[in-house]
């Protein structure tokens, strides 16, 4: 019996906050990280080196 | 004793969910730093070569000279550093996509995870800084 209770008390203290970080982390992160790898600042980078690159080459 | 127990692995599924949201937080987050550096990077070499191009400096050397900071070999040191947070981003992007489908080798350490892709990021701020001050 006191099992029972321990465990029912620690499912209404932990259920919740695993509710919350599931739905705050897990769905919106798994696919927020498909999106936001930094490649478009390689990209970038990349362009801005070629950008000067070329100048000093050619003026 | 068997509460104790209880408490624990409910504590610790906790926290591995937990751990899990601060590193995908952290790179979601580190995309934003990367992203508005590599524009702010872009965007003063674009000025700065537009500047010195009104110079009609001679020599690629006073060329070069007159890029300053944002020279080529600078850039590349900005591109080592993006391409290092990306290699961390995508070291957390595989572990999520390994647990969706349930075929990760081993146990994630998402707290590892997330302070690599931290680390990564740290090496980020002195650019941000410099392309500030540009």
């Amino acid at each position: 019996m006191p099992t029972i209770i321990a465990i029912i008390q620690a499912l209404i203290a932990g259920v919740p906050r695993m509710i919350e970080l599931i739905k705050a982390g897990r769905d919106p992160g798994s696919i927020r990280l498909a999106e936001v790898i930094s490649t478009d600042a390689l990209e970038q980078l990349r362009s801005a080196r070629s950008t000067a690159q070329d100048f000093i080459d050619n003026g | 004793m068997k509460r104790l127990a209880v408490v624990i692995i409910l504590a610790a599924a906790g926290c591995g969910v937990s751990a899990r949201h601060t590193a995908t937080r952290i790179v979601a987050a580190s995309d934003v730093v990367a992203d508005t550096l590599a524009q702010s990077w872009a965007v003063a070499t674009d000025a700065r070569v537009a500047e010195c191009r009104a110079k009609n400096l001679r020599t690629p050397s006073e060329r070069e000279q007159c890029l300053g900071a944002l020279r080529p070999s600078e850039t590349d040191k900005v591109l080592a550093a993006v391409s290092t947070l990306v290699a961390a981003q995508l070291a957390v992007k595989a572990a999520a996509e390994c647990e969706e489908l349930q075929s990760c080798a081993a146990k994630t350490d998402w707290l590892a995870l997330a302070a690599a892709v931290r680390r990564a990021w740290d090496t980020l701020v002195p650019y941000v800084r410099a392309v500030k001050g540009l």
